[in-house]
């Protein structure tokens, strides 16, 4: 079965001098939980937005499902980017028909169960929303989504702990199990327990990617202790 | 997918223009009515409201009807370029540009909704003047008019008539279209730039607009200093009424030209150097 994600001498400049990704080799199989972890500015990002097709590479190439990014993998791949990106004006409800319109693969019923779920009205604006609720929205929406990936950036960075587990538990509960989830974070302890593979990557380098047993088992520790290894000052 | 994300940019837009042409048509009509006061201010103030009151009245509502008529306009050409930069450069580019649809779908779209609506502002426009003017007088002296206009038109034969509406429209509708995917390239060249996108994209405005009309004048002169003027000899067979088709024509596929330059370098700039912040 072709790999969901695969890149192949990938590289990222952002002008002439600053290098986000360098000749990265990576391949990625289906129904895998994965952590995508390096410390800020390591290339996460860029990484996420190349295989959305929000950046062009600048070098290599990099493949959803087989396909470069285009309108076929848009279809396939459910992303959450780091920041909000819904429209004030519009309500949950409004959201749901708009992910309606334009994702074959989106389960209305899967969204509206979570929005009660969490005394979200549907009828609320956006705007009259806290900061957290509309990350959850946005979470919601992007979970409800029956995807072959999920590319999640930085899903936990920013919450109260308590927030970060029902956010876990949203993923957990609600990816489609044949698909392959991506996280990126580097609050790695709250996700370690969930992951099946982690990738660490720093400066634009693939530095290691293992699944976690084979951590446990070769290094002797979890992930947290590895990456704090791996990635000291 | 473009009449998905037409319907979506009419829903996200319609919270907004509709107000204002509510609000628009109501002064008017508000205005409308003390003006029929002031005709009858004679008998009207024996019974009624002092006539500095009504003068007032009348006042602010002319000042709020012509405010709110500019102001239509204004939205119009305003909220073209903040829907493109707010939905597609700014955070909510991250959920538009990750729909599956093709980049170029997003700029049509909202190069149609913007000129549906600077459309319909000029038709509420010209129904708020119909307010303001109808009544037994307006409509005696204007139907003698229209009907020797449209006796003139009439006698250029129904053909060119038609023909010249079809032509007057296609003109404006591609005209609009032109001008506004111009101000989306400007705003696609602003956003390659991390910080000051806005004042990037004004730069763009005037550099290109300057050297557009830089080269458009050396090229007339150039052109009349080596083209024989006898060549254009052919033009004085056509009669007026055909020359009114060939300017017409020839201004529609300028506009058309300058459309789908404007769309697919904007296209192009989206897709390969997109920069969202």
């Amino acid at each position: 079965m072709t790999p969901i994600l695969q890149c192949s001498g990938l590289g990222k400049m952002y002008g002439k001098h600053r290098r986000a990704l360098k000749d990265l080799n990576l391949t990625i199989g289906r129904g895998r939980i994965i952590g995508l972890l390096g410390p800020n500015g390591s290339g996460k990002t860029t990484l996420i937005k190349l295989a959305n097709g929000l950046l062009t590479p600048t070098e290599g190439e990099i493949l959803i499902g087989g396909s470069k990014p285009g309108i076929e993998t848009k279809k396939i791949v459910s992303y959450l980017p780091e920041r909000t990106y819904l429209a004030d004006w519009m309500t949950a409800r409004d959201l749901i028909h708009f992910f309606e319109d334009f994702y074959e693969d989106f389960d209305t019923k899967c969204a509206i169960d979570m929005l009660t779920s969490l005394n979200i009205d549907p009828t609320d604006k956006i705007k009259s929303m806290s900061k957290g609720t509309k990350e959850k929205v946005q979470l919601i929406m992007v979970m409800s989504r029956k995807a072959e990936l999920y590319l999640l950036d930085e899903p936990i960075g920013g919450v109260d702990p308590a927030a970060r587990d029902y956010i876990l538990k949203t993923i957990l509960t609600n990816y489609n199990e044949n698909g392959t989830v991506i996280i990126s974070t580097h609050l790695i302890a709250d996700i370690e327990k969930v992951l099946d593979e982690v990738i660490f990557i720093n400066k634009g380098d693939l530095v290691l990617h293992e699944t976690v047993d084979d951590i446990r088992d070769k290094h002797g520790k979890s992930v947290d202790a590895l990456f704090r290894e791996v990635f000291s000052c | 997918m473009l009449s998905k994300l037409i319907g979506h940019e009419l829903r996200a837009t319609r919270r907004v223009f509709l107000p204002a042409y509510g609000a628009a048509i109501i002064f008017t009509i508000l205005t409308r009515i003390l003006m029929t006061f002031d005709v009858f201010r004679e008998d009207f103030m024996e019974f009624s409201s002092p006539k500095w009151l009504i003068d007032l009245m009348a006042t602010i509502s002319t000042i709020l009807t012509v405010s709110s008529l500019i102001a239509i306009f204004i939205l119009s050409f305003v909220y073209m370029i903040v829907r493109f930069y707010r939905n597609l450069l700014r955070d909510e580019g991250y959920l538009m540009f990750t729909l599956p649809v093709r980049t170029s779908d997003l700029i049509w779209s909202k190069c149609i909704v913007s000129t549906i609506w600077m459309f319909a502002s000029v038709l509420v426009a010209v129904i708020a003047v119909f307010i303001l003017c109808t009544d037994a007088n307006f409509w005696q002296t204007l139907l003698p008019q229209l009907k020797d206009l449209f006796d003139i038109v009439w006698e250029l034969g129904s053909f060119h008539s038609i023909l010249y509406v079809l032509e007057a429209l296609l003109l404006v509708i591609f005209a609009l279209f032109a001008g506004n995917m111009f101000i989306y390239l400007c705003l696609a060249l602003g956003q390659l730039s991390s910080k000051n996108r806005i004042v990037l994209s004004i730069a763009a405005y005037i550099a290109i607009t300057t050297v557009l009309e830089y080269v458009g004048v050396s090229l007339m002169m150039a052109i009349g200093n080596t083209i024989d003027v006898s060549w254009f000899g052919f033009l004085s067979h056509i009669n007026m009424v055909g020359l009114m088709h060939l300017f017409f024509g020839a201004v529609i596929i300028l506009s058309i030209v300058e459309t789908l330059v404007c769309a697919l370098l904007t296209d192009r700039i989206l897709t390969r150097r997109l920069n969202l912040e």
